[in-house]
Order: structure tokens, then C-alpha cells, then sequence
């Protein structure tokens, strides 16, 4: 597989793969994930609105206003503050997971899921106790 | 064996080894400044990891690499660095970084380690793509090009820097045998203009008769080198059965059943 060789050839001509590797990936995701969040926020309330208006008969200035008081600026600030947080945990457990990652396209394979899980379950779950504990 | 020039690398009793798994015993040998020196033997005797131990990318067993009167394999990384830094490696797959263009891939070195401006980084960048024949490929990425050309793009990063030694594992797999008749004529006209030293693991035979000056063969059956010297001599006069075989793609064999 190319990708690990991509690596050597850094190791080899003393750049450290660190400055090319990890540190572009660390503003980028920092940078995109609230994005995507506020997005996936805006979609919801769409997808809620179709939902409200076409199925369940109410009006769409009432699903706006009730969708106003339903969600407070707290929910949608610990969601885009929790997302930056994903992005570097996204960045770092991605690239740990690459740069260790084998030689052929089966192990390619592993350790894009093995990313994921450490990235996405084990930080979600860190996260939802400690909103928990603090009660918000 | 001629000694006339100073020895560039030396292996001194090295012992490669994947956990309890012994690749190759006892190595011994050394390879001498501007030759171009040849790793050869069957597939999967172990070139490209002994090519890996030479470079410091697998650590060995036993023995030791030197490079003139450092002890490489001892070394820290910041006593290998300046070592590393006169390297030029052409990986087996070219491992161009596929997320920079040619031209990109091909400065980074340059870059890093010399004080020139981004344009005359630019310009010696064409410099040397145009020397491997990729003049005007200078925005393409590697998933753009051939496999030939992402070859050649590689050779054309491990000449940024105008190495001391130049490593290459199978230059010439996966080249049609004009193209790698190319790259060979590419390898002797960079040895005779950069003065470097050049160490080639291949298992091709017109490449190795035609421009080795040196050779060592690891041999499967032993594993350890069986024999050592250029190539043509040893196929003129071959010390070992299987030298032999290898250097006239088993022929002997033939030959020794039609003679009985």
C-alpha cells in the first residue's frame, strides 16, 4: 500500500510528518465541524418543519415560534462548542490511527472503523456524562 | 576484488530478523563511494528489507550499518539526520504524497532544507522533472499519472537535494523494458553527473548486467549473501549453483540436463 511509504519517505527526508500530516488536519476540522453542525442544526428544523406543516397540521409561524422556545441558545452553543472539541479529537485520533495503520487495503480498512470508534463513541460517551454530571 | 576507492557504506555482520523469523544471516560487505551497487536474489529473500536496514526504517538483529566512520546503527536520530539528509530514496511505488502536485512533491525538500525563494524553488522543481522527462507535469497530482511517470516523478524528489547515495527498490517493476532501459541509461548519466553512490535492489537481469559495478545475492537456500562482485564476472564465472541459476534465469539447470 502507498500510504505508509508516503510516511517513510517523510521519516526519511527528515521532514517531520507531523507538520504535514496532523497539524494542516487540526484547523480544518476545528474549522469545519462547527460548520457541519450548524448545518446538521439547520436541517433538523427544516426536516422538523416539513414534519410539523405537512403531517401533523400545524401552522408554520407556530412551529417557528414554539421552535423558539424550545431550543434555547445553550443547546445550540453546547452543540457548536462541543463540535470544535470533535474536531481536534477527530484530527488526533485519525491521524493516530493512520500513521499506525498497515500496509495493505484490508488494514486500511480497519483502521478507518478503529478511528472512528475511538473518535466518535468513546468521546460522545465522555461527553454525555459530563453533561450529565452538569446537569445541562 | 579492485579496492581503489573509500568504502561509503559499510555492513558489518548484519542479522535481519522479523521477531524469531531470521531473513538473513551474517551480511558482510561494503560499498564502495560512486559504485552502483546492487542488492539481488529471488523474491522474497529479503532486498527490500535489507535496502529498509540500510536506510534506518527496520532496525537489525545484530551487526551494524556504517556510513564512512559513522556507526548508523548505534546512532541517535539527531547523529542520522545529517546522514539522512544526503539520502535520495525512490520508494517500489514512487510513494509520491499523493495530497501535493508534482512540482510540490518535488520542491518540499527543497523547502525544508535550503535557503532559496518559493520561485527559484519553483524553477528547480521544473529542473528536475524536466531531467526525468516530466517537463510540463508540473501541476498534476501523482493519481494523475502513470505509473511509469509517478516512477520517474520519484526518482526526480530523490534528486532534489543532489544526494551522496541514492537508494531504489525495483526501479524498473511494473516499466516495460524500453522504459526501464530508460531509466537505467537515467541512473548511470545521475551516477557520473552527481558523483553519488547509487544501491539498486532488483531482480532485473538486463539492468544488472548492464550497469552494476558491484553486487551483493542473498541467497534463500543459505540465507545469507552467497556471493559478491560484479555481476558480469560472477555470471562468467559463478562461485555457487545458485548464483548461476539466478543470473541465467535457471538455464544451467537445462543445460546440465541435456549435457548428462
Amino acid at each position: 500500500m502507498n500510504v505508509n511509504q508516503q510516511i517513510e519517505a517523510f521519516i526519511i527526508m527528515v521532514v517531520p510528518p507531523m507538520d504535514f500530516f496532523v497539524l494542516p488536519r487540526m484547523p480544518a476540522l476545528c474549522l469545519m465541524m462547527p460548520l457541519l453542525c450548524i448545518y446538521a442544526d439547520l436541517i433538523g428544523i427544516l426536516g422538523g418543519a416539513t414534519i410539523a406543516v405537512g403531517m401533523l397540521a400545524q401552522s408554520p409561524t407556530q412551529y417557528w415560534v414554539e421552535t423558539q422556545h424550545a431550543i434555547g441558545f445553550t443547546s445550540i452553543g453546547l452543540g457548536i462548542g462541543k463540535s470544535v472539541v470533535f474536531g481536534v479529537l477527530i484530527a488526533l485520533a485519525g491521524c493516530l490511527r493512520g500513521m499506525r495503520c498497515g500496509r495493505d487495503a484490508a488494514a486500511v480498512g480497519q483502521a478507518a472503523t478503529s478511528a472512528v470508534v475511538l473518535a466518535i463513541i468513546a468521546t460522545d460517551g465522555v461527553f454525555a456524562v459530563i453533561y450529565n454530571v452538569l446537569g445541562i | 576484488m579492485p579496492d581503489d576507492r573509500s568504502v561509503h557504506i559499510r555492513v558489518k555482520g548484519l542479522t535481519m530478523a522479523y521477531g524469531d523469523y531470521v531473513v538473513m544471516r551474517d551480511l558482510d560487505f561494503g560499498i564502495r563511494r560512486g559504485d552502483i551497487f546492487f542488492i539481488m536474489g529471488g523474491s522474497g529473500c529479503g532486498k527490500s528489507t535489507l535496502l529498509r536496514h540500510l536506510i534506518g526504517l527496520n532496525e537489525p538483529a545484530s551487526g551494524e550499518v556504517w556510513y564512512e566512520d559513522v556507526n548508523f546503527t548505534t546512532a541517535s536520530d539527531e547523529e542520522r539526520e545529517p546522514i539522512r539528509r544526503r539520502f535520495g530514496i525512490l520508494f517500489q511505488s514512487g510513494a509520491l504524497w499523493s495530497s501535493m502536485t508534482l512540482a510540490e512533491n518535488v520542491g518540499l525538500p527543497l523547502e525544508q532544507f535550503t535557503p532559496l525563494a518559493p520561485a527559484e524553488i519553483g524553477e528547480a522543481a521544473t529542473l528536475k522533472l524536466a531531467l526525468v522527462g516530466l517537463r510540463g507535469f508540473e501541476d498534476y497530482f501523482p493519481s494523475e499519472i502513470s505509473g511509469g511517470m509517478q516512477k520517474r516523478a520519484g526518482l526526480a524528489r530523490a534528486m532534489a537535494l543532489d544526494p551522496e547515495v541514492l537508494f531504489f527498490d525495483e526501479p524498473s517493476a511494473g516499466l516495460d523494458p524500453v522504459s526501464s532501459l530508460l531509466l537505467d541509461e537515467l541512473i548511470l548519466s545521475l551516477r557520473d553527473s552527481l558523483g553519488a553512490t547509487v544501491v539498486i535492489v532488483s531482480h532485473e537481469l538486463p539492468s544488472i548486467l548492464s550497469i552494476a559495478d558491484d553486487c551483493v545475492f542473498l541467497d534463500t537456500d543459505v540465507r545469507t549473501m552467497s556471493a559478491r562482485g560484479n555481476p558480469r564476472e560472477l555470471l562468467a564465472n559463478p562461485p555457487n549453483e545458485s548464483v548461476h541459476r539466478f543470473l541465467t534465469r535457471g538455464r544451467s539447470d537445462r543445460e546440465g540436463g541435456a549435457s548428462s
